[in-house]
C-alpha cells in the first residue's frame, strides 16, 4: 500500500515538476492556504478559520512561550476594556482567542522543557 | 527506486515531526469538523419568524417592549371583550433562574402617546396562559396592543397569540356584569397514563451510526397517546436534518409494524420548543398522537435516517441499564433489528378535554355572551398536535386502522387516500345558531385533492366547493369557504373531509404522488342566540 502510494507520488513528482517547487518555504505556504480552504468547506465562520491558520502557522513556525503569553497578557487587558463598551460578541470571540493562545503557550512550555532537558541529557 | 522513495517519505516525516502533527490535524477536522449550525439554520429562522407572524404570534425577545398594530382597534363609549394566550419561556443559558417569575403588562395605546394598562401577569417559564378574557371599557381612541416586561431581562421569551377583539352590545357596567360567563375550550395535554421513571437515568445511548433507530416496547395503558416525554441531550449542534420519532404496533413474534401509526419530524435546533415544563432538565415532550387499544404492544423509535452527523454533533437519550417489566428496548441499524436488554426513560400523555353540558368544546373553541341576547362562537386550529385530538370519528375499517394521523410538516391532519377513508369534526356551539362561516385549506402540491362536506346531522351531506383548486405544479393550498345558514334551530355542524377518487387515480401515476389527503387551517365562526 505504501509502495504503492510512493509510486503515484514519484510519478506526480514527474510529471508535474513539482519537485523543484517542493521547498520547505512553498510546502508551508500550501499548508497555511490549505487549512484557509478547509475551514470554508467545513462552513466555519471567520474567527474560527483565523484561529485555525494561526495554530498550524503556530506549529510550522512557533514562537515561543514568552511571546504567546505578552500576546495572551495584551488580550486578556483588552477584555475588560471591550466589556464595558459593550461588544459583547466581539469580547466573547476575542475570550475564545485568548483560551486558545493559552493553550498554545501551554504546549510551547512543555515542547520548550522537552527540548532543554534532551539537550542537558546529551 | 521505490524503495529509496518510501524511505525519503519516512525520512521527511521523521525530521519534520510537524508535518505530521498537521497531517492529522488535517485528518481529524476533515472527518469531525464540520459545522452543523449556521446558514441554512439562520435563513430557516427568518422565513420561520415571519411565519409566526403572519399566523398571529409574535414575540418579545430581545427587547423589553413589544408594539403589536392592527390587532385592536377601540373607539371611546364601547365596551369590549379581549381574548390572547401568552407564554413565557426562559432560554437555556437562563435555566440558572428557574423557579423565577416575570412579570408582565398587556395595555393598548395610540399615536399619542396615551396608555390603558389591562391587566398584569406573573408567568413562569414554561407556562401558558390560554384564552385569557378582558373585558374593558374605553374612553379614549386605541390603535395598538403592547406587552412589556415590567423588569428589563433579555433573557426571557414572551410570546402572545391568537388575539381577538370583539365589540359588546352592553350599556353600562350592570350589563356587563350580567353577561353570561363565556365558554372556552381548553384541552389538557399533562394527563400522564404511563412511565418508567425509576429514578435518575443511568444510561445513554447515542446516534453514532447511519440510519439508526432506537426504541422502546410499551404496552399501551389507555386507548388515546398525545405526547412521550423523553429526557435527551444535544451533543454539539445535534447535527444537521430532522430526527423522526415515529410510533408503530409491536407483534412479540413479527416485530415491528410497516405502517405507522405517528410520526414527529423535529431538527435539534428546534427541540427547545418541546422542553417539558416544570420537568427535570434535559425532558423533551414529542408530539406522537394516536388512537390505541389498551393492552396492546406498541413501539415509538426515534431515529437519524435524514441526518447529517458526527461523534461530536449527535444526540443522545437517556434510559437505564436494566430492562423495565417484560417491555424491550429495541436497535436498529440499517435495517438490521436487535433487542437491548436496557430500557429507555419515558412518560406517556394523553389529553383530558374540557365539556360542557356534557358536550366536549374544542381546543381554542370559545362561545361568548357580546350582550343584548347575541353571542359568538369561533374556532382556529393551530396546526398543532390538538387539530388531531378534536377529530369527532374517522372511517373504521375492519382492520382497526384508519390511517389519519398528525402531520407535523403539514401542520395539519392527514390520511390515506384508500379505503374510501374521512374525517369528521363536530361543532357544537352551545347555544342556537343562525349563521355558520366555514373555511379551511387542504394541502394542494402532491397531495390527493381533498372533498369537504358538511351536515346539520351526520347524515344528509352537502358538498363545499373548493374556492381555489391548484395544481399539482403548485404547492399553494387549496381553499374551502361557505356560509351556513340553519333554520336558528341547530346547535350542532359536522364537517367531513375525504378525498376525490379521480384526483387520487390521476395522481397515483406520478412519480412523487405520496398517497395523502390532507386539512389544516379549519377556522369556524357563529352567531349565536343566546337568549
Amino acid at each position: 500500500m505504501i509502495k504503492l502510494f510512493a509510486t503515484k507520488i514519484d510519478y506526480f513528482l514527474k510529471v508535474f515538476e513539482v519537485k523543484k517547487y517542493l521547498n520547505r518555504r512553498y510546502l508551508d505556504y500550501f499548508l497555511l492556504a490549505f487549512s484557509l480552504f478547509l475551514g470554508l468547506y467545513l462552513d466555519w465562520d471567520i474567527t474560527n478559520i483565523l484561529i485555525f491558520v494561526f495554530v498550524i502557522w503556530q506549529i510550522l513556525y512557533p514562537l515561543s512561550r514568552l511571546t504567546l503569553s505578552k500576546i495572551s497578557l495584551v488580550l486578556i487587558a483588552l477584555l475588560p476594556v471591550l466589556f464595558f463598551l459593550k461588544e459583547e460578541d466581539l469580547t466573547e470571540k476575542l475570550a475564545i482567542l485568548v483560551f486558545c493562545l493559552l493553550s498554545l503557550t501551554f504546549a510551547m512550555t512543555i515542547s520548550e522543557r522537552l527540548k532543554t532537558r534532551k539537550g542537558e541529557s546529551i | 527506486m521505490k524503495n529509496i522513495r518510501i524511505n525519503e517519505i519516512k525520512k521527511f516525516f521523521t525530521i519534520n515531526k510537524s508535518y505530521l502533527l498537521i497531517f492529522l490535524i488535517f485528518t481529524l477536522v476533515f472527518v469531525y469538523g464540520r459545522n452543523f449550525g449556521d446558514r441554512e439554520s439562520l435563513f430557516s429562522d427568518k422565513s420561520e419568524q415571519l411565519a409566526r407572524l403572519s399566523a398571529g404570534v409574535y414575540d418579545l425577545k430581545n427587547s423589553n417592549e413589544l408594539t403589536i398594530e392592527r390587532v385592536v382597534n377601540v373607539s371611546p363609549g364601547i365596551s369590549y371583550r379581549l381574548f390572547f394566550n401568552l407564554s413565557a419561556m426562559l432560554n437555556q443559558q437562563g435555566s440558572r433562574k428557574s423557579g423565577e417569575k416575570l412579570a408582565v403588562e398587556v395595555l393598548l395605546g395610540n399615536d399619542l402617546g396615551d396608555e390603558k394598562l389591562l391587566q398584569t401577569y406573573n408567568l413562569s417559564s414554561g407556562e401558558k396562559q390560554l384564552a385569557i378574557e378582558n373585558i374593558f371599557s374605553s374612553d379614549n381612541y386605541y390603535q395598538y396592543l403592547k406587552i412589556r416586561k415590567i423588569d428589563p431581562d433579555y433573557q426571557w421569551l414572551v410570546t402572545i397569540f391568537d388575539i381577538s377583539e370583539f365589540a359588546l352590545d352592553v350599556k353600562n357596567q350592570s350589563e356587563i356584569s350580567s353577561l353570561k360567563p363565556s365558554i372556552k375550550g381548553i384541552t389538557d395535554l399533562n394527563q400522564q397514563i404511563q412511565s418508567n421513571d425509576a429514578g435518575g437515568p443511568d444510561a445513554e445511548f447515542k446516534f453514532s451510526r447511519k440510519n439508526q433507530k432506537i426504541g422502546q416496547v410499551f404496552t399501551a395503558d389507555s386507548n388515546l397517546i398525545s405526547e412521550i416525554e423523553l429526557k435527551m441531550e444535544i451533543i454539539g449542534t445535534g447535527g444537521a436534518g430532522n430526527y423522526q420519532a415515529e410510533l408503530h404496533e409491536h407483534d412479540p413474534t413479527n416485530g415491528i409494524s410497516a405502517d405507522r401509526l405517528a410520526y414527529y419530524k423535529f431538527d435539534a435546533g428546534h427541540l427547545v420548543d418541546r422542553l417539558a415544563s416544570g420537568s427535570e432538565k434535559n425532558s423533551y415532550r414529542i408530539p406522537l398522537v394516536a388512537k390505541l387499544v389498551k393492552g396492546k404492544q406498541y413501539v415509538f423509535l426515534l431515529n437519524n435516517l435524514e441526518v447529517k452527523f458526527n461523534p461530536i454533533n449527535t444526540l443522545k437519550i437517556y434510559g437505564y441499564k436494566r430492562q423495565h417489566g417484560d417491555q424491550k428496548m429495541l436497535s436498529v441499524i440499517s435495517g438490521k433489528q436487535k433487542e437491548k436488554s436496557d430500557s429507555l426513560y419515558f412518560k406517556i400523555f394523553a389529553p383530558n378535554y374540557s365539556e360542557t353540558q356534557s358536550e366536549r368544546i374544542l381546543t381554542g373553541a370559545v362561545v361568548q355572551d357580546l350582550g343584548s341576547g347575541r353571542g359568538f362562537y369561533t374556532y382556529k386550529q393551530h396546526g398543532d398536535l390538538t387539530d388531531f385530538l378534536d377529530i369527532f370519528e374517522t372511517s373504521n375499517h375492519t382492520s382497526g386502522q384508519d390511517n389519519v394521523f398528525y402531520d407535523n410538516i403539514l401542520k395539519g391532519v392527514s390520511a390515506k387516500d384508500l379505503d374510501g377513508n374521512w374525517l369528521t369534526y363536530k361543532f357544537n356551539t352551545i347555544y342556537l345558531f343562525s349563521k355558520f362561516a366555514i373555511s379551511l385549506e387542504s394541502p394542494g402540491g402532491d397531495f390527493t385533492d381533498s372533498e369537504v362536506f358538511y351536515s346539520f346531522d351526520n347524515i344528509a351531506w352537502e358538498k363545499i366547493k373548493p374556492k381555489e383548486r391548484n395544481t399539482a405544479q403548485s404547492d399553494a393550498a387549496d381553499k374551502f369557504e361557505a356560509v351556513v345558514f340553519g333554520d336558528g334551530q341547530k346547535k350542532e355542524i359536522f364537517l367531513r373531509v375525504g378525498y376525490s377518487e379521480n384526483s387520487s387515480r390521476e395522481k397515483k401515476d406520478l412519480i412523487n404522488h405520496i398517497g395523502l389527503f390532507g386539512i389544516k387551517n379549519i377556522k369556524v365562526a357563529a352567531d349565536l342566540r343566546m337568549l
